[in-house]
């Protein structure tokens, strides 16, 4: 009897393979419908007044100055208000960061003012310099609202006028008055990873994450096929464990292709992302499931049990994934988590769907995170062949 | 009694032999919860370097280039530099400043003139909008302090002083102005600290901790379904022991596996990384809340499973979906009004609602006992409905 060709035995293996793996059918809620739930999530809590500071606003006075500094709060561009009733939700806001400041307008800010009284109004923030910033946002629109009650302050006290005379003379000559104008001009481009389209970094993210974490998924499946001795019936067979070998990997590789053709024409057509040039896009994903194939393979041949694999792969997963900036972007943490981070290859492929999303780059841009995921891939791939080998040999 | 004491026993026993359960349920949340800290721990602070252009060249100007250069006080968040005026841009392209406020040429002239006053213009990074919004706010204090004078000006001129408009001197207005730059603003805004900003520590560790329980406790779930595949179910049955003591000795092994873990991930993360989780017992009542809670879920899924496989996907999708839904990946506060109401359906939602106003909002027991409530009637209410499925299957 004559051997069957390498390819055909190869094919084989990832038919099989891939037939057991998509009977599991709880296994694919983890690769269709979990990866597009967390998109929806993650993009829906990101999407809100990106670029104007979150300040709460308690108002105790209820009177027409009080509601009317509310109300020019709330028209500034700069602040996105919340109302708050009570003080110790607003002080709890505070302190969990959901808003920079708590502004507390104080009973009788109204009848003070009018009264010609100074009325202080308490802007709690959980950081003094951020506390400051908002302050000075907050005081922009008070010194707007109260520079006609200055102005006739200071009539009062310098000309000897009645304050009825004072206020009137001033709103007479305010009318006339053109109030100096602020312009803003924006200069270079935003290079916020929000922007637009609050979907263009979480439906990366979700790719790197998800092609990780199910490559350790099935990696899972073999363990099995080490465990009910399938591997050993293979051995059997007139085929050279090279062969198995490279239909395994094989299969992990066209797995980890899917998970992330899936998300690619998702995000595509449900959040329409521009993912960007098709070439480099299918060079970073190849690169990529690379990684994810050497990571599986590595779990497949390292781990005991099943169990073992998915209390340890998912933790693993998750950590790696945060630590390379698939949950938050890595340009919001400190300089040293950055570095820390790029020890994953996680941040490398972020790196790679930044340049091509939101920096319009193309192949030769992202030259060097695609050197560095083959070089991450491969290393794995590698290391997890030979323990592989070793394993399927002394037949464990 | 005797004999749930003993299975109890046994089935801690085995659970902490197999290290995995150690990891997933204590190691990985305080891991993946120290990664949340270091990269949110330093919190967020703002500030940045604004520059100021001159082009006006005014002894005005100069004056407020001067004032604003020179300041030098704690907690100014914004620190202002000079730049040239002919191109400002330049200074933001160059990142000298992240913004710049242009003061333009005839600013002073017609500030002090009566005529019409050129708009300050500021020049801002695309990719800043928060500095952006508080340069322009800078920019209209500025503009509203001119405005002041202004106004105080022409009301002087106006002014019907005893009922000749000649007799105003020019000295009187500028004694008035200079009355004007030197007023108090009537409504002041006093920055104050809202108390220790909540660590995220202290709502990511329980959050991740909730995740991962659901697998180490769902382990204990699913032993019912596999030693009845194995036999040793009916052993027990042999004996004389009554089949619910099987049932009560793993549901007590697994309240105490899960309240030791939690209990511990608390500890942990208060002393080695200081984060406050808020009042004890408000904490231990929710740690223990939440555990026979996720308890119940657990023994539901394996009322509705059929294989031992199943269960495990169920598992993955229900401890996922939970902490999705509730929150445990999300910055506490940030989730959008609709999630933020699914996720009081969720044990993770409840349970880090009440997390937050113990920690963050300074509650205590009394506050939380609504949250405690319904983490106990979720436990019990699918504990039950879990138990009614085991039996009729005859497995409990």
């Amino acid at each position: 009897m004559t051997a069957p060709p390498r390819a055909q035995v190869a094919a084989a293996i990832v038919g099989t393979e891939l037939r057991r793996v998509s009977r599991d059918r709880t296994g694919l809620f983890f690769i269709v419908v979990l990866p597009v739930v967390i998109i929806i999530v993650i993009g829906a809590t990101i999407g809100a007044a990106p670029g104007a500071l979150p300040l709460g606003v308690l108002d105790a006075d209820r009177s027409a100055a009080s509601e009317a500094l509310v109300a020019a709060l709330d028209a500034d561009p700069a602040v996105d208000l919340q109302r708050f009733d009570d003080l110790e939700d607003l002080r709890q806001q505070v302190r969990t960061a959901t808003v920079v400041g708590g502004l507390e307008i104080p009973e009788g800010f109204g009848a003070d003012l009018g009264a010609g009284e100074q009325v202080e109004l308490s802007l709690q923030s959980g950081d003094p310099q951020t506390g400051q910033a908002a302050a000075e946002v907050v005081s922009a629109i008070t010194d707007e609202l109260g520079s006609r009650l200055q102005a006739a302050s200071v009539l009062v006290d310098g000309l000897g006028l009645a304050e009825d005379d004072a206020e009137q003379l001033v709103s007479r000559t305010a009318g006339d008055l053109v109030a100096v104008e602020v312009t803003l001009e924006t200069v270079g481009e935003a290079a916020t990873l929000t922007g637009e389209n609050q979907y263009a970094y979480t439906a990366p993210s979700n790719l790197v994450l998800f092609v990780f974490i199910n490559s350790l998924a099935v990696g899972g499946v073999l363990i099995e096929t080490r465990r009910l001795g399938v591997a050993r019936r293979m051995m059997a067979a007139p085929i050279t464990v090279g062969t198995i070998l490279v239909g395994t990997g094989a299969t992990r590789f066209l797995f980890a292709l899917l998970q992330s053709v899936l998300i690619v024409a998702v995000g595509r057509l449900l959040f329409d992302v521009r993912w960007g040039e098709t070439v480099a896009v299918a060079a970073l994903v190849v690169a990529f499931s690379l990684v994810g194939t050497g990571a599986g393979l590595l779990v497949g041949a390292v781990a005991r049990n099943a169990e073992q694999a998915q209390s340890i792969g998912i933790p693993v997963a998750v950590a790696l994934a945060m630590l390379g900036g698939c949950m938050w972007p890595l340009e919001i943490v400190p300089p040293a988590m950055v570095v820390i981070g790029h020890l994953t290859p996680h941040a490398w492929a972020m790196n790679g769907w930044i340049a091509l999303i939101f920096e319009g780059g193309g192949l030769r841009d992202i030259a060097l995170e695609l050197g560095v995921l083959v070089a991450y891939g491969g290393a794995l791939v590698v290391v997890a062949m030979l323990v592989l080998r070793r394993r399927l040999l002394a037949g464990t | 009694m005797r004999a749930s004491a003993t299975i109890a026993a046994l089935e801690l026993r085995r659970r902490l032999r197999d290290r995995s359960v150690i990891i997933q349920a204590v190691v990985a949340p305080i891991v993946i919860a120290a990664i949340i800290g270091a990269a949110f721990g330093g919190g967020f602070s703002f500030s940045a370097t604004v520059g100021i252009a001159d082009q006006d060249g005014s002894p005005l100007s100069a004056e407020l280039v001067g004032a604003l250069v020179g300041l030098d006080e704690e907690d100014v968040p914004i620190t202002f530099v000079a730049v040239d005026p002919d191109d400002p841009a330049a200074a933001v392209r160059s990142e000298e400043a992240t913004a710049v406020i242009v003061i333009p040429d005839g600013f002073a002239e017609a500030a002090t003139g009566g005529t019409d006053v050129p708009p300050l213009a500021v020049l801002a990074d695309a990719g800043s909008p928060i500095t952006a919004d508080v340069t322009t706010s800078v920019a209209r204090r500025i503009g509203a302090q001119v405005d002041l004078s202004r106004l105080v000006a022409a009301s002087v001129l106006a002014a019907p002083v005893d009922g000749d408009e000649t007799a105003v001197s020019p000295e009187l207005v500028e004694v008035a102005v200079e009355a004007a730059t030197n007023a108090v603003a009537p409504i002041v805004v006093e920055v104050t600290e809202a108390g220790e900003p909540y660590d995220p520590i202290a709502y990511f560790a329980p959050g991740m901790a909730m995740l991962f329980l659901f697998f180490a406790v769902g382990v204990s779930a699913r032993s019912l379904i596999s030693e009845r595949r194995d036999g040793t179910l009916a052993r027990i049955r042999a004996a004389p022991v009554p089949s619910s003591s099987v049932v009560v000795g793993k549901s007590g092994a697994v309240l105490v596996l899960g309240m030791a873990a939690m209990t511990t991930v608390w500890v942990v993360t208060s002393f080695v990384f200081g984060a406050d989780w808020g009042d004890p017992v408000a904490v231990v009542a929710i740690i223990g809340a939440v555990v026979l809670a996720i308890a119940g879920v657990s023994v539901a899924v394996t009322g509705f499973a059929r294989t031992d496989a199943q269960a495990d996907g169920l598992t993955g999708m229900v401890a996922f979906g939970f902490a999705l839904l509730g929150g445990s990946f999300l910055q506490p506060g940030t989730m959008p009004p609709l999630l933020a109401q699914i996720s009081l359906f969720t044990p993770n939602g409840q349970a880090l609602r009440a997390f937050t106003e113990v920690g963050a909002g300074g509650g205590d027991l009394l506050d939380v006992l609504p949250a405690i409530g319904v983490l106990v009637a979720m436990g019990l209410g699918t504990g039950l409905a879990g138990l009614a499925a085991l039996s009729r299957r005859g497995v409990a």
